[in-house]
């Protein structure tokens, strides 16, 4: 009966003087790592503008779902993104986001990011979809380069463009091996 | 069969096909950019370059050019072959700009695609790329010049299909360009399908521009609701449900999407090819018009007031057998506008026929001629085109009578278009005629605007000589008389009586009109093809919508009152309920004061519609209807082919499916089981109405064209689809004519009514159609409005001194005495001045500057 509670007691004085992992928290907070994937943010360019071009490319990616967005077309004379559209309407519903960082990585103007911000608590589930205007970084803010393999361990060495050609051509393999599914256009 | 050998294959061949046809056909990949199967060939883009070996000599051909020859050895997959796309394609993208997350075409590219498996991963281009202004073509359209890669396939169909001459490429070398003619606002009812044909995303289209991608939504396969040409369409809208990427409302919860994202053509080669016209492609959005109704409303102390389906259903239930007892079913009548679908129309005629037991039902416009009878009926033996559409493509002699075809059913243009190229003499009789008519017609004669019967009889009665047949009833007035009322001269007409003839008129057409061409026809072994002006007039003809007819081909025993005769009892007060199925009467009928006049004499009205009008205010009941992107249902387009559309967005507030109403109206009279799936009720159709016994469910077939599929652009016209047509008996009666030289209008100006493509009762409910609708708007001859001295505005002043004020828009093809005003008069009340057959009288101020 000693035995097991000597080695017991033994693991706890060995942490006694170790450093400790606990914070206290919310008093303290822990520094977390550059690569945090928590809150995403819509960015803009150093001009003002949103860097958003409505491509849905996120939304597509995205495998719970969680983003919606409507394009809309930009007027020329006072744009909001660069080039022909933008996103009228960019929601993100938090009660589904996994933060899986899929969206960060399909996206192609380096819109997205996300942050180390991760108090997401909220009363209701209504306060859980975030609009555009609760993502948008004010204008000025420094960019955070989410290109050039900064979510992957190695940089990526062949073009993208030739490495998702692989993929799609395995993909077509794949599909011709399976056969065709009925009423598929 | 001959035989050639491809990438070492033995495979045959029909002389005349092009190596692509055979190598698509036989599952070879070939990409493409300027070949589109239903374009004139180009070869401009040399993307589908092959290798070819003939009689010792080799090099790479175009293959969608190059026909194929006995013993050629063709590869498709050498090294140089691929070397040379990958080539082909690095130049295309040299100019071209690298914007694909904004560009709409994204996700449906042929660029991006084929770029994407063949071709170079990078550019070796580094200087500035070239950039061309942005060019608005027309207020639907927009062209991005940098994005366009010149493969001519706009201009194909522009030109050639169309036979409209404003779009085309200019320019040479690094400065060749497409686009309008000295940026003018394109003039075509066709615009749209050059979006579709553009393998990229070049030129965009108003509705869908930026708004979406191709893989957030969901198609359904729905028709045309604009025309009864009945044209296939793919519904793309995003829907509320588990799987959608619906709106996230408040809550997190997915909400529904009721926004129709866009319309695209559905080929079918027996209907619409692979071409719809702009008003079927671009006014959708009607749908969700503040001017829905959304509750059914019942009036109490002269106010409306929301009730839930099965109060109103009692309601109207309980009033109308009250009626019918009071004053017999002969006080009971209906009018509809022929929009609804076949299902609906037939548990309306159900309704008023079999449940009440009126014969007063009628959907036409209310000529009084009409009141005869049925025109087609009278000599034929059955209301329906004895031609299908495509019969357009066999006549050799064809002829268009008094149609202003660009307005009312424009895609029967690109058929006519399509017949005159191949030989066949197209000839247009009409009050007046417009550059849209001169694409097709190989001689025009117009005849005087009140000579439309004249004119057709002189038909008749050349015929009638030619064939030595007398032609009772018209031996008393000599042709001579006819041909001058008419104001046209005998040669002219001598020239379009051919044996075999076809001829084309729609339904709003004089009786004796739609009488005699139809008897010409059958004097000449010819063909009809009646153009219905409600969307689905056949329809509702077929399912016994009619005071005479029970179904396309059988007599009623008794005749009841056609919609003339019905608002004459009203105002005599004959009529004690009047039930309305998508139509007002006030605003879509010429003779507005009589129509109203009538309106108010009615004890008990009841109107099922969509949107408010001007009749909602005076009825008892409102009922909200599903429009046709809301419902299932089929629909006989004007040939007599029955076509199902599918429901493509969740139904609007407390609307109901039309047949659903009146099928609870009459599971409440007479107490029969309720139908609760628009299936039954087809199926009730086929087994009921005679010309559909031979239809079978499901109505829809389809094959695949053997498109590669990794070309977006022929994604859209893969999949063919087919409809059965229904079959109607031809028993020819004999046809006698009770002619009169009536009285003619000789002073002041006329008045005429008319159609316009993009003034209908759903343009006007919708924003995007607002640049091209013509909004309080009067035509006339620009030599008239300089002799009155009018600039832009007039008052026009009737027989009564009573005014109006209207905008005056020049249109050089009218005769000089004409004003032509537009169908329906939501916007102006002009139809106070017209009569029942469409004319009125004049007199002309200019507006004073207030
Ligand atoms: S982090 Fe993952 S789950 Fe969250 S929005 Fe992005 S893709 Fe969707
Ligand atoms: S992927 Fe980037 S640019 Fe595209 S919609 Fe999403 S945030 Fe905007
Ligand atoms: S606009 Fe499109 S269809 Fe027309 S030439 Fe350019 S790429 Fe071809
Ligand atoms: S040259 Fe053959 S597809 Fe363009």
């Amino acid at each position: 009966m000693i035995g097991p509670l000597i080695k017991g007691l033994s693991i706890t004085f060995k942490y006694i003087f170790k450093k400790k992992f606990t914070v206290q928290y919310p008093e303290e907070r822990r520094e977390l790592p550059p690569r945090a994937k928590w809150l995403h943010i819509l960015q803009r360019h150093e001009d003002g503008t949103e860097r958003c071009v409505a491509c849905m490319l996120c939304a597509s990616a995205c495998p719970t779902e969680a983003i919606y967005i409507v394009g809309e077309e930009n007027d020329l004379n006072n744009p909001i993104s660069h080039g022909e559209r933008y996103a009228k309407v960019w929601d993100l519903d938090l009660g589904r986001c996994m933060f899986c960082g899929y969206c960060v990585e399909a996206c192609p103007e380096e819109a997205l990011a996300m942050t180390d911000e991760y108090e997401l608590a909220v009363p209701t589930k209504k306060d859980l979809v975030l609009h555009k205007e609760d993502l948008l970084v004010p204008p000025g803010t420094p960019p955070i380069h989410t290109w050039l393999g900064f979510y992957r361990e190695e940089p990526v060495e062949a073009s993208p463009v030739s490495r998702a050609r692989e993929l799609h051509i395995e993909f077509e393999e794949y599909l011709k091996r399976r056969g065709p599914k009925e009423d598929e256009i | 069969m001959p035989k050639f050998i491809l990438n070492g294959k033995e495979v045959e061949f029909k002389p005349g096909e092009t190596i692509l046809q055979v190598a698509w056909r036989l599952g070879v990949k070939i990409p493409v950019f300027c070949y589109h199967p239903h374009l004139p060939v180009y070869a401009g883009c040399r993307m589908c370059l092959v290798e070819v070996e003939l009689r010792g000599r080799k090099g790479l051909l175009p293959s969608c050019a190059t026909q194929v020859a006995e013993g050629m050895v063709v590869n498709t997959e050498t090294d140089e072959v691929r070397q040379a796309r990958k080539s082909q394609l690095e130049f295309l993208l040299l100019n071209h700009p690298l914007e694909c997350p904004t560009c709409d075409a994204g996700g449906e590219c042929d660029l991006q695609n084929l770029t994407f498996f063949l071709g170079p991963a990078e550019s070796r281009y580094t200087f500035k790329k070239h950039e061309k202004e942005l060019v608005e073509a027309h207020p639907y359209l927009k062209l991005y010049p940098n994005r366009c890669i010149l493969c001519n396939r706009c201009v194909s169909f522009y030109q050639e299909i169309s036979a409209n001459d404003d779009w085309g490429m200019f320019g040479r070398g690094h400065n060749m360009r497409v686009g309008p003619y000295r940026d003018k606002i394109l003039d075509s009812e066709f615009s749209g399908n050059m979006i579709e044909v553009c393998p990229l995303g070049a030129i965009t289209g108003r509705d869908y521009r930026f708004k979406s991608r191709p893989w957030e939504h969901k198609v359904f396969n729905s028709i045309s609701p604009h025309d009864s040409i009945g044209a296939n369409i793919k519904v793309y809208a995003r829907v509320g449900g588990k799987y959608s990427r619906g709106y996230i409302i408040e809550g997190g919860v997915r909400g529904e999407n009721h926004e129709i994202l866009r319309v695209n053509m559905r080929p079918n080669y027996d209907v619409n090819d692979p071409w719809i016209d702009d008003r079927t492609r671009f006014i959708h959005s009607y749908v969700n018009s503040s001017e829905r109704i959304t509750e059914p409303l019942i009036k109490r102390e002269g106010e409306f007031k929301e009730v839930v389906w099965d109060e109103v259903i009692s309601h109207v239930s309980g009033k109308l057998a009250e009626i019918k007892e009071k004053y017999g079913s002969e006080a009971i009548a209906g009018i509809a506008g022929g929009r609804g679908s076949n299902e609906s129309a037939f548990f309306f005629a159900k309704l008023l026929k079999d449940t009440i037991g009126t014969k007063n039902v009628d959907f036409r416009i209310p000529r009084r001629d009409f009141e005869q009878g049925d025109p087609l009926y009278e000599v034929l033996g059955s209301s329906a085109s004895t031609a299908k559409l495509n019969d357009i493509y066999n006549a050799k002699n064809i002829v268009v009578f008094g149609t202003e075809i660009k307005e009312t059913h424009p895609l029967v243009g690109l058929k006519l278009v399509k017949a005159r190229k191949s030989g066949a003499r197209v000839y247009y009789l009409g009050k007046w005629s417009s550059k849209a008519e001169r694409r097709w017609a190989s001689r025009i004669y117009n005849y005087n605007i009140n000579g439309e019967v004249e004119a057709a009889l002189s038909i008749l009665k050349i015929a009638g000589l030619k064939k030595e047949i007398q032609i009772e009833g018209l031996d008393k007035v000599s042709l001579e008389t006819l041909l001058e009322l008419a104001g046209l001269e005998k040669e002219y007409i001598e020239e379009l009586v051919k044996e075999g003839s076809l001829f084309i008129f729609d339904d709003n057409l004089p009786y004796d009109v739609q009488k005699a061409l139809s008897y010409a026809s059958t004097l000449l072994d010819g063909k009809i093809l009646v153009l219905r002006n409600a969307p689905n007039g056949q329809g509702f003809i077929d399912m016994g919508v009619s005071p005479v007819l029970s179904n396309g081909q059988s007599l009623e025993a008794e005749k009841g009152l056609s919609t003339y005769g019905i608002l004459k009892a009203a105002r005599e007060g004959k009529i004690k309920a009047l039930l309305l199925y998508n139509i007002d009467p006030i605003v879509e009928f010429p003779a507005r004061d009589e129509v109203l006049e009538a309106i108010k004499s009615v004890d008990f009205i009841v109107v099922f519609d969509s949107f408010w009008s001007e009749v909602t205010g005076y009825a008892d009941v409102v009922m909200p209807l599903t429009l046709s992107f809301e419902e299932d249902g089929s629909y006989t387009n004007t040939e007599g082919r029955v076509q199902w559309a599918e429901k493509a967005i969740p139904v609007y507030g407390m609307a109901r499916e039309a047949w659903r109403i009146f099928a609870s109206i009459v599971g409440y009279i007479t107490g029969e089981n309720r139908v609760n799936d628009v299936k039954d009720v087809t199926e009730m159709i086929i087994n009921s109405i005679e010309p559909y016994k031979k239809l079978k469910f499901p109505l829809e077939s389809k094959f695949k064209e053997p498109y590669p599929d990794n070309i977006p652009s022929l994604h859209n016209i893969k999949t063919v689809y087919k409809y059965p047509t229904a079959e109607y008996k031809l028993r020819p009666r004999e046809v006698s004519f009770k002619y009169e030289t009536g009285e003619k209008i000789t002073d002041g100006y006329v008045l005429v009514m008319s159609y316009h493509l993009y003034k209908t009762v759903y343009t006007l409910r919708t924003e995007d159609a607002a640049p091209l609708v013509p909004l309080k708007v009067v035509e006339m001859n620009p030599l008239t409005i300089r002799q009155e001295g009018i600039e832009d505005e007039a008052i026009l002043i009737g027989p009564r001194n009573e005014e109006y004020e209207v905008k005056v828009m020049p249109n050089r093809n009218l005769p000089k005495g004409v004003v032509r005003v537009f169908y329906p008069f939501l916007d102006y009340d002009l139809n106070s001045l017209l009569d029942y057959n469409g004319f009125g009288h004049v007199r002309i101020a200019q507006a004073v500057r207030r």
